[in-house]
């Protein structure tokens, strides 16, 4: 992504600035979207009706008006849509395109007037009702509703209030609801605090494309780190062995120095130097301090003065180091070695471990009092590449163009869909690194291919090797999801798995005999169904500051199992309970896993009555 | 209850001010700043958009005026329960519950405040009316961006006027 390219895309739900009308623009919004420097990309204007132009837009919106209908006449009821405001959030959350951002963040409004479009009410506001009476009780408020809503189903998505209502009378509230910020509507300064709390809530790329992807959970680690930017505490970054944690020491002080002068950027490997070396580079010597000191050296510390200074794998710090860090983050003051003198110092350490740094406070090896004192900003987890599969496209694409431009010899290659299903499949345990070393080697050794197909990656068939089962001696291979299954996808698949099991000759000739098997065969069935759903909840967890287990998502692991990106959450709920439901006496066993009594139990809350629409399983 | 006042309220500070007049104000703004182009907009609003003042204006001064008569608990006794009320009691009651809403609350701060900013807000337009007309060619973006503090003195008069408007309170309160 190129400087400036981006622009955050928000969902405004607002029922007077949402509402559509039938033969003219709604002007109200097109004067919000002038005041607050908004694009409106909804695309419900009646044609030629489009002529205004934002030139540098703020944000490109999205109305919602949340109720029903959107465009109400004289005589219409109009009434709150809560249904459709999810569907709306889900359809640029996780029903999104691949490649492309979800919600930068959600503005919503207070209050939603209901009720019948009169004559009266018409004149004053087009397609409006007057409202009942419980609509402007601060307790009743539509908005309110929606933010609880949002808070249970999409607890990572930010919302905002923007109202023209009294703020007192919710602040409890909406803040109770996780509720970011209020800004009152009609305020000169809003559209300004707006542009911070995009910048300090909104989910929103590396705009310099440092570090490529628009994951979800990519997106909360940016924030996290632009979140933690703005004090000159000390932060710690976790995160597996290629993950990009010194590009995410590069982005937290790329984001401190926004707006002012580069504050400086000093990098250390903890583990690069002997002992008394990483001292001396640490803090600096006095000629002759030791052997070979045959001239004086600030030392690190003293560079990164004013800006930061980052501490690649912690755990490989010898314990001298440890006590003179400690001493320098508890003083603020380093004392070059020989001198003897004090130099004061404005530091902000921004370390990196992948290791098990807690247990190495319990062996010794590392100050716990260090520990805390360089995790007391806060500490940032960065996903590993498995969670965020959907930026592997983008990865590849980005690596690709780099090693060739390093080979000049190279041919620019478009990505073979074969070959990118085979790269998002991968378990990528060396995470970017690892993918950038795959396609570095691609371009090397296939330099005049226009295309990367799969056999220049040099990866195994995983999904071949995982994808059999085994159920007494005998392997069934599920059907290929490219061949014709879709919609709902595998789950149907595995419908398809146990009547190719029922249909299986098990070379008895007695009927009797093979009824008999069925138990056992439902009861395999059963056992493949909870792995499967385990696995998928497993690699879409998403780790947050709060929880880096990961919490289970059911929606992204059944988008997955189906390979139906337009899944919504009531629908991998129903999908869920019908999956873990297949024999009577079986759930009790499954619901012992952990995991997938969190999912079913998730699944229970948001849908206790099942399903109202069409039913699951094709005939 | 939403008694005709709050009403009224609503439909000026609420759907009329902050949700018509003020973003079409602040919009003009950005127009003049360069930063939005609108011919449709641009080619009605200061004969047009902004002039809605001028239909609403009463409306504005009137509020304020008409707090104290129409939100005093004195109101409740024209209507059950109180209504109910012995006529010799309905003599003094609702005067006395008056008086004492009056030295509880801050009832004339508030009604001095917000008819202290409808004229304001109302002078602020004229004044700017007044240069519009002194204007040559006064429709056109060019000529009125001379006049872009004053527009933007009247989006601030219009603010304070909506804050002032927005603190009376919602209900009647008791005495």
């Amino acid at each position: 992504m190129n400087k400036g390219a981006f622009i955050p895309r928000i969902l405004i739900v607002d029922d007077v600035f949402g509402r559509t009308h039938p033969y003219q623009r709604n002007e109200e919004r097109a004067n919000l979207c002038g005041q607050y420097l908004f694009r409106d990309i909804t695309g419900d204007e009646p044609e030629g009706t489009r002529t205004q132009t934002i030139k540098q837009p703020l944000a490109e919106v999205v109305y919602c008006r949340g109720q029903n209908p959107h465009c109400a006449q004289i005589g219409d009821t109009v009434e709150n849509d809560i249904e459709g405001v999810l569907r709306a959030i889900h359809s640029g959350w996780d029903g999104r395109p691949a490649g492309v951002p979800p919600w930068t963040l959600v503005l919503l409004d207070l209050c939603f007037l209901t009720g019948k479009v009169t004559s009266d009410s018409n004149r004053r506001a087009q397609g409006m009702p007057k409202g009942r009476p419980a609509d402007k009780d601060p307790e009743g408020y539509f908005g309110l509703h929606v933010l609880r809503a949002v808070q249970e189903e999409l607890p990572e998505l930010p919302v905002i209030i923007l109202s023209s209502m009294p703020r007192d009378a919710v602040s409890r509230e909406y803040a109770y609801r996780g509720g970011l910020d209020f800004l009152p509507r009609e305020n000169a300064e809003s559209p300004g605090r707006l542009r911070e709390d995009i910048w300090y809530h909104g989910l929103i790329p590396d705009e310099v494309g440092e570090i490529v992807g628009c994951s979800t959970e990519l997106l909360l680690a940016l924030r996290a780190a632009r979140r933690i930017s703005r004090t000159r505490q000390h932060v710690l970054i976790r995160g597996e062995r290629g993950t990009g944690k010194e590009l995410l020491a590069g982005y937290i002080n790329r984001q401190s120095s926004r707006g002012g002068k580069p504050r400086p950027l000093v990098t250390i490997d903890s583990g690069m130097l002997s002992p008394e070396l990483f001292r001396s580079e640490l803090f600096g010597h006095e000629k002759g301090a030791y052997t070979g000191a045959d001239k004086a050296r600030l030392g690190r510390i003293v560079d990164a003065d004013g800006g930061d200074l980052f501490l690649d794998e912690i755990g490989n710090m010898p314990t001298v180091a440890q006590a003179g860090l400690l001493r320098v983050l508890e003083t603020g003051k380093v004392i070059p070695l020989g001198t003897g003198k004090e130099q004061a110092v404005d530091l902000r350490v921004l370390s990196a471990t992948n290791g098990d740094i807690e247990g190495m406070t319990v062996s010794g090896r590392f100050q716990k009092d260090l520990l805390d004192r360089l995790r007391r900003g806060g500490t940032i987890y960065l996903p590993p590449l498995r969670h965020r599969r959907e930026d592997v496209s983008l990865l590849v694409e980005k690596f690709l163009r780099e090693a060739e431009q390093e080979n000049p010899k190279a041919k620019q290659r478009a990505v073979d869909p074969d070959a990118l299903e085979m790269l998002c499949a991968h378990d990528w345990q060396g995470n970017i690194r690892e993918l950038r070393d795959c396609v570095g080697a691609a371009v090397t050794n296939y330099p005049d291919n226009e295309y990367l197909v799969p056999t220049h990656l040099g990866l195994r068939l995983e999904r071949g090797h995982q994808g059999r089962v085994h159920l007494d001696g005998a392997e069934v291979a599920p059907p290929d999801r490219r061949a014709g299954s879709t919609g709902d996808g595998d789950a149907e698949s595995v419908d398809q798995i146990i009547r190719d099991m029922l249909a299986l000759d098990l070379d008895s000739p007695e009927a009797s005999a093979l009824a008999q098997r069925l138990p056992k065969l439902q009861g395999a069935y059963a056992q493949l169904v909870a792995r499967y759903l385990k696995a998928a909840l497993e690699v879409t967890r998403r780790p947050t500051v709060e929880n880096p287990e990961g919490r289970v998502q059911i929606t992204p692991a059944m988008k997955l199992i189906t390979g139906d990106a337009k899944l919504t959450t009531d629908r991998a709920a129903d999908l869920i309970k019908r999956l873990l439901a297949i024999r009577p006496g079986v759930i009790e066993d499954l619901l012992e896993d952990p995991v997938i009594r969190e999912a079913h139990e998730t699944a229970l809350r948001l849908r206790p009555r099942g399903r109202k629409k069409k039913p699951i399983t094709r005939s | 209850m939403t008694s005709a006042w709050q009403e009224r309220r609503s439909q000026f500070n609420h759907d009329w001010l902050k949700n018509q007049y003020m973003p079409a104000l602040h919009k003009w703004l950005n127009i003049m700043d360069g930063k939005v182009e609108d011919a449709a907009f641009e080619a009605t609003f200061v004969e047009h958009t902004l002039r809605m003042w001028e239909s609403h204006r009463q409306e504005a001064k009137g509020l304020p005026e008409e707090f104290e008569g129409q939100m005093s608990p004195s109101c409740l006794f024209a209507q059950k329960p109180l209504s109910r009320c012995n006529e010799g009691a309905k003599d003094w009651l609702p005067e006395l519950a008056h008086h004492l809403w009056l030295s509880r609350y801050p009832v004339k701060t508030w009604i001095d405040h917000g008819k202290a900013c409808a004229e304001a807000a109302d002078a602020s337009y004229v004044r700017l009316q007044q240069e519009i007309k002194s204007c040559t060619g006064s429709g056109s973006k060019e000529v009125l961006i001379a006049l872009r503090d004053l527009f933007l003195d009247f989006l601030q008069r219009c603010l304070a006027l909506a804050r002032a408007i927005e603190t009376f309170p919602s209900d009647v309160m008791a005495a």
